[in-house]
């Protein structure tokens, strides 16, 4: 119907390869072909959003129906310790339950997943089918024996006691299962049941009663007190229960507010800084807080640590490419690790690191790939457990994939310098020179090195003398040399650099300017009078064209010292000094200025990135319809379409909006019938502007000169008023006013506009009829 | 017979009571049903059976196929309204009649108008007394939830916004879909673009200026264009950025009396109108040319209100006697007719629209005569209970949030009421 014009989502896709409404449209298309055909976009889907739950479960759901079994369970482990989506897992489960669950020999794998599935999602708000499920599949299991049953008894107890223990949706169901399972579970005898004969007073009552028995018949009386006794026992079970489960309740109404608005099902793409965004993670914010204040009041450090770190789980499932939530979350797995150390529960504390570990490789490996910072987080971690080589891996991943490797290449020569010295630091230095990629920031970081470490400034000169003769035009380069060269308290080589670059022909302006105020700056604070009257007068020669003649703006670059001003900001700027805002943003100090040109261009990119708004819908192509212009009723039209006219051209409308309003027009007048004649006339060829010929302001036009009109129409210009002004003056609204209301009543209009003593025409300020009344007036008067 | 037999053998007549009402045979549908004693409404319109008994033969064809393999279709929670995959989901959101009042606004006459905003967290209400209010949602519900009486105190006035820049009363409101955007209409002839991220403000920053009383609006769901209703039978497309103006190209496109209604489905590739004359139309969103007339939707009488599904495959049309009908797109026909309001063979101006609940769920529909709200399950067409809206005078708009349970009624009585399901 209305496909044939529209983007097809493919060419979205292409264009915005985030665009996820396009994306979806493509995956119900998809689900209707056979498989065969649509593996090949599933993979391009799950290779685009990889964590995307939804995704995987339709990609998993297409194969089961098509009974790939084998590539639904390969796809099923790709997916499913990297991906904690609830649905996915239960979509998993019921799979299992399906496929295996009524082989007896893989009953136990089935179990085992049902555990793994409530160790990772079991936290979950929405995990409640899960837990019933896994009770559904215990107690389906056939126990032979007495042994067997109270074994199973005491696993589905378990079950549930995890169970009412989690708040989630839907506990109320569950607790009313669980009660009646204590009910009609202690029929059987629990001689086995560790957790009801370990209870203290049942022990005591079952000592009771043997000292009340004699001892033959114990086993007889303890059967037939038990009838009536364990109803009592199970309400006994159940109330030590109610409190902790009251308190479940509470937290599940405080956590289903929370996430009140939070879209579980939002797929991961880049941020776009909107305010729904912003939104989203403002909620996922607040709910981890939540969590991290121990809202079940659990005294294990590893429950409440599990739950939160569950809560950042899901939060990066639709947060993903959220570099801070990566991080906040491996922070404070680290800060749990500490914890649990403290604590003494190493075990737990191993585990929470490995996932550390994982965390971090699944954040560098999927959606973080290239953002460098989490990668460096990654290897500081790395390093901060004595792990040398893997961090050395990660910083040779990042220095292999990435485009600019040079921060990669310096982080990991500070990285070399602190593990294994100097020397090993070296080599990183000789393989970034010989990458051809990296920039001459690596030569500034190679020297500095060997400067501050090894406290040998002549071979620090020799890679900056180096790097100059390849990168001599970067203004950041020749800075953060001429800095060091001042630092080392080498003048004489300071200034031959300086000279040496600025006699340089291909030298580029900006540099030119920075390199003269350098000189200055050195002249200024180590040189004699003489050298310094030199250098400013030669900055001045050498600068005029820049400074435009301003003699004021070299005085005050002389004395100046970082961010001191010799006068104040106002003054500066009314002098025209535009250098105080660049260097007031750096907060002065010279070695903050390569720095700060990169934070302003990183700040550029990024809020770049943030008005980048996609809106990936198909626009109305308005060459397809007709333009229109609403008009009353009344108005005669020739537009086919009836209820408007056609529009002025869209230059010419564009005028009209910014022309004055009618009645601000208040002459000069023009008789037309004087001009119609004076056209009629019109003999000569008409005259043609010449815009290139400029016209001498001591000739003389006709009778006029032209400075006379020149200034008469300056005058003209600069004493009308701005439409604008004028639309917005609180005056001309109640003029206006004035005037609707005064359109009723004639008699009124008099006082109102004293040189025009007339009718209702003349109040709206219809200019050609007013003419027309102060004609006929006049021949009125004439007559008269 | 074993119980699950019974059970099955239901599923059976009701697929093919299902089955019969899709393919237009609703007499037919309606004989079976009353024969098995069961009612049309339990079973939505749908082709599952026409699926399965494909299905079936391709098992008949290759008997190598496993058992059970429709097992595998794991039914999630519903996302939307979709009979073609999702027919016989049962619905998962809260009955619109469990909804409970949280907070009632006054306002100096009549409301006529009202709008969430696209995450649910403001609403503006538009009124004859020429003003609009924003209203902060959470900020109410954050309210109730503390459990503080209704009252109209000073500083938890959930009122952040007020705008006074019509002459005359304020027909429609919307929000713009990604900046802090009011766009209202009104009969003064203006529609005006307020924008509300400013704590002062007051008076618009554009507007546009038409020849006719604006009676209804739909944003382009990029936010670039605005498709308006004016009191005229020629539908408009502005382009906001420009002011232009523009029509469709083919004259014979346009209804024949005056627009009441226009809704952009949310893939901003189809437009669909309702008018006085009683036809509802389909236009192209891009090409702007008129694709599909529903001649006569509800039987001559005119329409009250038009409104897309999320996935733009249905459309849900009032008609001003409080005739509720769903259209089916792809095969362009009446696929469900909500029945059974009081106020219904009665034509009326001042009937209400019909709306979805956030997942599409529900259909409800304030009824003006009894001044309770109807519902139905939107699948089925089954009645629901009722909830008294305890207005005094006609619902003159209602609208539900698209995120959560939440619905306004506006009403000439001068007050709107905000209603939300409560945890």
């Amino acid at each position: 119907m209305s496909n044939a014009s529209v983007i097809s989502p493919e060419r979205r896709i292409e264009f915005n390869a985030f665009d996820v409404d396009a994306w979806n449209l493509l995956l119900r298309e998809s689900s209707a072909r056979p498989i065969d055909t649509a593996r090949i976009f599933y993979e391009k889907l799950v290779t685009q959003f990889p964590n995307a739950g939804r995704y995987w479960k339709a990609y998993i759901e297409h194969e089961l129906r098509a009974k790939n079994y084998d590539k639904a369970e390969a796809l099923f482990e790709r997916c499913i310790f990297q991906v904690l989506h609830i649905d996915l897992w239960k979509s998993y489960l019921h799979y299992l339950k399906l496929s295996k669950g009524h082989i007896i020999s893989m009953r136990e794998k089935v179990a085992d997943a049902f555990e793994l599935a409530i160790d990772r999602v079991g936290h979950d708000i929405q995990a409640a089918q899960i837990y019933q499920d896994y009770i559904q599949f215990l107690t389906d299991v056939e126990a032979q024996g007495q042994y067997a049953e109270n074994q199973k008894v005491s696993a589905i107890r378990k079950v549930y006691l995890r169970a009412v223990a989690t708040p989630m949706l839907n506990i109320e169901t569950i607790w009313q299962a669980y009660c009646d399972f204590e009910k009609v579970s202690l029929h059987v005898l629990p001689s086995a049941d560790n957790d009801v004969r370990n209870d203290q007073h049942f022990s005591l009552f079952l000592n009771r009663i043997a000292q009340i028995c004699s001892y033959n018949c114990k086993e007889l009386c303890i059967l037939l007190v038990f009838q009536s006794v364990n109803i009592n026992l199970a309400e006994k079970l159940v109330a030590d229960r109610v409190k902790d489960y009251q308190h479940v309740k509470k937290v599940l109404k405080q956590m289903e507010l929370l996430m009140q608005g939070i879209n579980r099902q939002a797929i991961s793409v880049p941020p776009r800084g909107t305010q729904a965004e912003q939104k989203q993670i403002d909620l996922w914010r607040k709910l981890i807080v939540f969590e991290k204040s121990n809202p079940l009041r659990s005294d294990e450090v590893g429950l409440k640590a599990k739950r939160v770190i569950y809560t950042y789980d899901q939060a990066l499932l639709s947060l993903g490419y959220h570099a801070d939530i990566w991080y906040e979350s491996a922070v404070y797995h680290e800060k749990i690790v500490a914890e649990l150390r403290e604590r003494g529960d190493m075990k737990t504390a191993e585990t929470i690191e490995r996932e550390t570990s994982k965390l971090y490789s699944r954040a560098t490996s999927g959606l973080m790939r290239n953002t460098p910072l989490i990668h460096f987080a990654h290897a500081d971690f790395e390093e901060s457990k004595g792990r040398y080589d893997i961090a050395t891996k990660i910083y040779d991943d990042l220095i292999e994939s990435n485009d600019d490797p040079t921060l990669a290449y310096i982080m990991l020569m500070n990285f070399i310098r602190r593990i294994k010295g100097v020397r090993a630091a070296r080599k990183v230095f000789e393989r970034a020179r010989g990458d051809k990629r990296s920039k001459f920031h690596i030569y500034i970081a190679g020297a500095m090195m060997e400067f501050h470490c090894i406290k040998d400034s002549n071979i620090a000169q020799k890679i900056f003398d180096y790097g100059l003769k390849k990168y001599g035009n970067v203004p950041e380069f020749a800075t953060a040399y001429i800095d060091f060269l001042y630092h080392v308290n080498d003048e004489n080589n300071t200034r031959g650099v300086i000279e040496r670059l600025l006699e340089s022909p291909d030298i580029s302006n900006e540099l030119k300017i920075e390199m003269w105020d350098r000189y200055l700056d050195l002249e200024t604070q180590v040189g004699d009078a003489a050298s310094l009257r030199k250098v400013d007068h030669a900055r001045r020669q050498a600068l005029n064209e820049a400074y435009d003649d301003r003699q004021a703006l070299f005085l005050v670059d002389r004395f100046k010292f970082l961010n001191l001003w010799p006068c104040s900001e106002d003054q500066m700027k009314l002098m025209g000094y535009n250098k105080i805002s660049r260097l007031s943003s750096t907060t002065g100090g010279p070695t903050t200025s390569t720095q700060g040109h990169f934070m302003s261009q990183g700040l550029l990119r990024t809020t770049q990135q943030v008005n980048l708004e996609i809106s990936g819908f198909p626009r109305p192509d308005t060459n397809q319809m007709l333009a229109f212009k609403p008009a009353s009723r009344a108005t005669p039209s020739t537009h086919p379409v009836s209820g408007g006219v056609f529009p002025a051209p869209r230059s010419v409308s564009f005028m009209l909006q910014r022309l004055p309003p009618p009645d601000s027009f208040c002459g000069p007048f023009v008789d037309h019938n004087i001009l119609m004649d004076a056209l009629k006339n019109f003999t000569r060829e008409p005259p043609k502007a010449n815009y290139k010929a400029s016209v001498d302001v001591n000739d003389s036009i006709g009778k006029y000169k032209v400075a006379d009109l020149k200034r008469e129409f300056q005058q003209l210009v600069t004493t009308t008023t701005d439409p604008a002004v004028l639309y917005a003056s609180e005056e001309y609204r109640k003029q206006r006013k004035r005037r609707h209301g005064a359109a009723g009543g004639p008699n009124d209009s008099d006082s109102e506009d004293e040189n025009t003593n007339g009718t209702a025409a003349e109040a709206t300020g219809d200019v050609f009829k007013r003419l027309m009344n102060a004609k006929v007036k006049a021949k009125e008067q004439m007559q008269t | 017979m074993i119980r699950s037999e019974i059970k099955d053998q239901d599923y059976l007549y009701k697929l093919i009571i299902s089955q019969l009402s899709y393919d237009g045979f609703k007499q037919a549908a309606g004989t079976v049903a009353q024969e098995l004693g069961m009612s049309v409404e339990s079973a939505a319109a749908s082709n599952k059976l026409m699926r399965l008994v494909n299905l079936a033969r391709q098992y008949e064809d290759d008997p190598d196929i496993e058992k059970g393999e429709s097992l595998f279709q794991y039914n999630g929670d519903s996302v939307g309204l979709d009979l073609e995959y999702g027919a016989d989901i049962t619905p998962t959101a809260p009955e619109p009649a469990s909804y409970e009042l949280v907070y009632a606004s006054s306002h100096k006459a009549p409301c006529r108008s009202g709008a969430f905003n696209t995450d649910g967290s403001l609403a503006a209400i538009g009124s004859s007394d020429c003003s609009i209010k924003i209203y902060d949602i959470e900020k109410i519900i954050a309210r109730e939830v503390r459990g503080e009486p209704i009252s109209e105190a000073e500083q938890s006035q959930p009122v952040i916004r007020t705008l006074y820049d019509h002459v005359d009363e304020v027909s429609c409101v919307t929000f713009h879909p990604r900046e802090p955007i009011l766009i209202s209409g009104s009969y003064d002839k203006t529609i005006k673009f307020f924008d509300y991220s400013k704590m002062a403000v007051k008076r618009c920053m554009r507007s546009l200026v038409e020849a006719e009383p604006v009676r209804a609006f739909a944003i382009h769901p990029g936010g670039e264009f605005l498709a308006v209703a004016v009191n005229h039978p020629t539908l408009r497309l502005y382009n906001i950025e420009t002011q232009q103006c523009f029509v469709s190209a083919f004259p014979g496109d346009q209804h024949v009396e005056a627009v009441v209604d226009v809704c952009y489905a949310d893939s901003a590739k189809l437009l669909v109108t309702g008018s006085l004359d009683g036809d509802v139309k389909l236009w192209d969103g891009i090409s702007g040319r008129c694709v599909q007339t529903f001649a006569r939707a509800h039987d001559n009488i005119p329409i009250r209100s038009v409104k897309f599904t999320r996935n733009g495959k249905y459309v849900l049309t009032t008609g001003n006697d409080s005739s509720v009908k769903l259209w089916e797109l792809s095969t362009n026909r009446c696929l469900v007719n909500y029945t059974g309001v009081s106020g219904a063979d009665r034509v009326n101006d001042n009937c209400g629209p019909a709306c979805f609940n956030h997942n599409e769920d529900y259909v409800m529909l304030p009824d003006d005569k009894s001044g309770n709200l109807c519902s139905w399950n939107a699948r089925t067409g089954d009645r629901k209970r009722y909830r008294a809206l305890g207005h005094a005078a006609a619902v003159r708009d209602f609208i539900h949030s698209r995120t959560s349970p939440a619905f306004i009624t506006c009403s000439d009585d001068c007050k709107a009421r905000f209603w939300y399901k409560k945890l």
